[in-house]
């Protein structure tokens, strides 16, 4: 809301002269200021963000009020001329419950009308961005802006018949001001109508059919209190936000009826318009709300010492009647003034009252006096984070964070690969963007779009990595929906390692260098896992991503029988999909749960005290056979003939008959095997080998 | 060297000018070391003279030998002397020929950096973590009861405004706020007290992204209920938390009125720097747990009181790092984090 401050001096006489000190108090009561205009003439326009739940804030009194119940200053309340409602203007007939109150006043214009406003007001309408042609509609408008009442003004003349405020037909259609084209009203909305038409959809927008212009002679002029509820409805219903439906929905204040009416009267007579009649058809009648406090507990839930007479003042500051309830001990009967009626309900409400008076940064601040450290499984897991995440950090990882969801252009790429699979999402019902239409059931495609936007930028070395979830539909899970699997994902793409200027290559981010890494994330979180690598055709993983892997350059994490992870290079029609080129992105995912897991126990091995012994074994790899096999066995052959290690299993790469040669070290300690043994030795582990995988196709190079 | 040392003269004028003509042809170190062997060894000259003391005469022995050793020395001196010669050589040569640019950029594998939110998040775990704070996690998908009715928002109620909601079927929602990881808490340890808990999280709010705007983005939030929690001690345990993350030396701290409809009373703290007096900006919303959210959750709040608080981690981040829009870091584009994370040096004022 914007308000002049020059204008505001006009309802509460300012006592403060400093701009700058004057903001702090607004900021100090509630009244935020975003934005400050100094203006010629010395006016200052701010621009105040309200509490949502201070409907009495939206005018030029209510901040007033607030100002006035910290400092006390005077109020100077706008003038108004008495009203006696008992004539009837026209017949009115109120239906709907949801019209609380309801006044109505006719008024004929006398000779040629008379400006009323003055240039404040102007600048008042002006601010708000309601200024009308009609000087009737200003005035309506204006004590709206001023006393917070929403007030209406339909030309009488234009009105056939009673009017009614009832609930809208199945079917019935407006058209609300300044639109050229009826809307459908729905069903049971408040409507203020005639015989023939909608005038007006209560509390919220009129309608062009009775509107005054400039040669409205005769007015029905309306000030009256709607539901908060059946308002916002409405509002929400015809998309109309106002500077009335604002209001209302925040609950009016009953007494501001009558006063706004009160306030036209005297606004209209001076622009020379004659009241005729006014009737009251629906009056507000329900006492002030009461609630019952106790200094005590007052004093208890703020930790402060505060006196009886302390609070009551700053009660009665802001309107309220604090009455001791039988002078001794403590406890008052609070009744809450009009305009609060909506907000105030009960006692820490009115906490919330004294504290303001008293200012928050006055209050006392107390550390408890017990404050256990916890020790939680939660804190332990995050420990854990920090040291994955420390590994990452340090081989150039970025954390990111990506949306939750993504859009049906991802599920068409995905659907390149596999139609099926990527149906399979929660949808999001309401989106406002088709960019967030579905719940992700992968990060993958998020990484990819990651490397193409970035590899857009000329940015083509991708590390990144992420802690988040993703959503798999599941009917049986416990919301029926979907089950949020939490996972942390790690991608990389281009170098992993950069040149040298020294003439050294770069080293690709390849899928054992993602493998590499991951070891080093379990190594971090002292957990033994292995890397099963799947036949091509197997499509039995739970794991979301394993289907958007290479099928030949993918492996399943695995630990304690149970798969925690999948790893590997991106599927190439997946890159297809993305228009990726010149790069083969590697993943890794892995559920967040292995946070939790029992660490795999460690041991220290001191390192021998003699240089060790090693041997070589090459064999002849069959295709698609994984070396892990070979040293499996071999690790089983050896595994009786002392403490073996196998310090190292490389890729020659040397190709003999379409086979990769692999060569498998071997290290003894000198304590297990005798050096003059260990020929023997390893040639029994090279035929014990042999003979177990002969089946495989292994053969000795 | 081509030529091998030439036989040894028995005389030590004559092994020292040898040996001063075999050093002017050496080249290298190796050269150097044949000639140690040369004109050190077994074969040479010296070693000779040495060998031959004991057919001297005992009256002569003693003489002799001191200048045989005294040659012996003078030719090892003379060898290192040109050995070292011949490496500072190599040494200048290699040095004028080894240049390098080092107007070139380091090499060095790059690090990277946790997301700066994260940071930031940590560092408030850290510091509530020490005052017995625990972590708590919760679902994304969640339920209106716990994102809205159970947080005294029922429906139609103008609050539903401030967070428009991503709608999921089975008439489920996608969290609007961390707060309703409290409301799960609430319900999950009711009996069991105190309740002390920070639960960080995603959330999503429908609304259309725009530089100011997102759809995702993170929250802090905390909670602290028990029998006879007071508002003192909300302030008290905001005030400890604000002086660990700001030196107010040389931040001015403020607490203002906000609206919450899960607190009341409810509370903002705003910072400025002291050398941009006015300059406020709100990094906590907090408040006394309201006893409708005790009511419906089971707890009676005559007997139980707590508060809750949420941390604008957002807004601390960049004023860490003057980082003016987050929504460059929802995208996933790195530029963007390495620039946060190897942050440029500024040209120093002359």
């Amino acid at each position: 809301m914007k308000i002049s401050l020059k204008a505001l001096n006009r309802y509460i006489a300012i006592q403060e002269s400093s701009t700058s000190r004057l903001i702090a108090l607004f900021e100090d009561v509630g009244l935020e200021v975003k934005r400050q205009e100094p203006k010629p003439g010395g006016d200052t326009i701010l621009t105040v963000e309200l509490l949502a739940n201070r409907g009495d804030h939206h005018s030029y009194l209510g901040i007033a009020h607030e100002i006035s119940g910290r400092t006390g200053w005077t109020i100077k309340a706008p003038e108004t001329t008495a009203v006696s409602f008992g004539t009837v203007p026209v017949p009115s007939v109120i239906e709907a419950q949801g019209c609380l109150a309801y006044t109505l006043s006719r008024y004929s214009l006398k000779g040629v009308a008379k400006g009323s406003l003055d240039s404040d007001h102007a600048r008042m309408l002006e601010m708000a961005g309601i200024v009308a042609k009609a000087d009737v509609v200003n005035i309506s408008n204006l004590i709206g802006i001023e006393i917070g009442q929403p007030t209406h003004v339909f030309d009488a003349d234009k009105v056939d018949g009673p009017i009614r405020v009832r609930a809208s037909r199945p079917g019935e259609s407006a058209t609300p001001l300044f639109q050229a084209t009826p809307v459908t009203v729905p069903e049971n909305t408040i409507v203020i109508a005639d015989d023939k038409n909608i005038l007006a959809i209560a509390g919220v927008i009129g309608c062009e059919n009775a509107k005054p212009d400039e040669n409205t002679k005769h007015i029905l002029f309306e000030s009256a209190l709607f539901d908060p509820v059946a308002v916002r409805i409405a509002a929400r219903a015809i998309g109309a936000q106002t500077h009335a439906s604002m209001r209302f929905e925040r609950g009016g204040d009953p007494t501001a009826v009558t006063a706004g009416a009160e306030r036209a009267r005297h606004l209209l007579e001076k622009a020379g318009w004659i009241l005729e009649s006014a009737e009251a058809p629906r009056v507000w009648t329900h006492p002030a709300p009461r609630i019952e406090i106790s200094l005590q507990q007052l004093n208890t839930y703020l930790g402060t010492e505060m006196s009886a007479k302390e609070v009551t003042n700053a009660l009665s500051g802001y309107g309220f009647i604090a009455q001791s309830k039988n002078g001794t001990d403590g406890t008052y009967d609070v009744d809450v003034p009009s305009h609060r009626i909506w907000d105030v309900k009960q006692p820490c409400d009115l906490y919330e009252e004294v504290c303001r008076k008293k200012g928050y940064g006055n209050l006392p601040s107390t550390m408890p006096s017990s404050m256990p450290i916890g020790n939680s499984p939660a804190i332990a897991e995050l420990e854990r984070k920090k040291k994955i995440e420390e590994q990452l950090v340090g081989q150039g990882f970025y954390e990111v964070f990506i949306d939750g969801f993504y859009g049906e252009a991802q599920r068409i790429k995905m659907g390149r690969l596999d139609k099926s699979r990527a149906q399979n999402h929660v949808a999001v019902i309401n989106s406002q963007e088709r960019s967030s239409s579905l719940l992700k059931n992968n990060a993958v495609a998020q990484f990819l779009d990651m490397v193409k936007v970035n590899g857009n930028m000329r940015k083509g070395n991708i590390k990144a990595y992420e802690w988040t979830r993703v959503f798999i539909p599941d009917t049986k899970a416990e919301n029926s929906l979907c089950n949020e699997r939490r996972i942390l994902w790690i991608g990389a793409s281009g170098e992993a390692i950069p040149a040298s200027w020294a003439n050294d290559p770069a080293r690709p981010a390849d899928v054992y260098y993602m493998k590499g890494l991951a070891e080093r994330v379990f190594n971090a979180c002292s957990l033994q896992v292995d890397f099963q690598q799947v036949a091509r055709s197997d499509r039995t993983s739970a794991l979301p991503s394993d289907w958007m892997l290479h099928p030949a350059r993918k492996a399943r994490i695995v630990h304690d029988k149970n798969v925690i992870g999948v790893i590997g290079e991106i599927h190439p029609r997946l890159l297809y999909a993305w228009d990726i080129k010149d790069t083969r992105p590697v993943y890794a995912e892995i559920e967040s749960s292995f946070l939790g897991l029992k660490p795999t126990p460690q041991t220290y091995l001191p390192p021998p005290a003699t240089l060790p012994l090693m041997r070589d074994i090459c064999f002849l790899m069959p295709p698609e056979m994984n070396a892990q096999k070979v040293v499996h066995s071999l690790d089983e052959a050896l595994g009786g003939a002392g403490e073996v290690t196998i310090v190292n299993v490389y890729n020659s790469k040397v190709q003999t008959e379409g086979r990769d040669a692999v060569t498998f070290s071997l290290t003894y300690d000198h304590g297990r095997v005798k050096a003059a043994d260990v020929n023997k030795v390893t040639e029994q582990a090279a035929e014990y080998t042999l003979k177990k995988l002969r089946n495989d196709g292994l053969t000795r190079r | 060297m081509n030529n091998q040392p030439t036989n040894v003269a028995k005389r030590p004028h004559e092994l020292i000018l040898k040996l001063r003509e075999d050093i002017s042809r050496a080249a290298t170190v190796e050269d150097i070391g044949v000639l140690k062997g040369a004109h050190l060894g077994k074969k040479s000259g010296v070693k000779t003279l040495l060998n031959d003391l004991g057919k001297l005469p005992p009256d002569k022995r003693k003489a002799e030998a001191e200048a045989a050793n005294k040659l012996r020395a003078q030719i090892e001196e003379e060898l290192d002397a040109a050995e070292q010669q011949i490496i500072d050589q190599q040494v200048d040569r290699s040095i004028r020929s080894e240049w390098i640019d080092l107007s070139f950029p380091g090499k060095l594998a790059p690090t990277g950096a946790r997301h700066p939110l994260t940071e930031v998040e940590r560092h408030c775990i850290d510091i509530l973590g020490k005052i017995g704070f625990d972590v708590v996690d919760g679902p994304e998908v969640e339920t209106p009861f716990r994102n809205f009715d159970a947080l005294n928002i029922p429906k139609h109620h103008p609050a539903r405004d401030m967070q428009d909601t991503f709608w999921l079927e089975n008439s489920l929602l996608l969290r609007s706020h961390t707060s309703t990881v409290q409301v799960r808490t609430l319900e999950e340890q009711r009996g069991r007290l105190p309740i002390k808990i920070i639960s960080p999280g995603r959330v999503y709010r429908n609304e259309a992204v725009d530089a100011t705007h997102l759809a995702c983005f993170h929250q802090f939030e905390g909670m602290w209920v028990d029998r006879g929690v007071t508002f003192a001690h909300l302030k008290g345990v905001l005030d400890y938390v604000v002086s660990s993350i700001y030196d107010l030396k040389d931040w001015d701290v403020r607490y203002k009125p906000k609206y919450y409809p899960y607190t009341e009373p409810s509370i903002g703290i705003d910072v400025a720097p002291k050398d941009t007096p006015g300059s406020w900006i709100t990094i906590v919303g907090a408040g006394m747990v309201h006893p409708n959210v005790f009511k419906v959750l089971n707890y009676d709040p005559n007997e139980v009181s707590g508060f809750a608080f949420g941390f604008g981690i957002s807004r601390m981040m960049a004023q860490v790092h003057g980082v003016s829009s987050m929504k460059p870091l929802y995208e996933g584009d790195l530029r963007v984090h390495e620039g946060i994370a190897h942050k440029k040096y500024r040209k120093l004022e002359p």
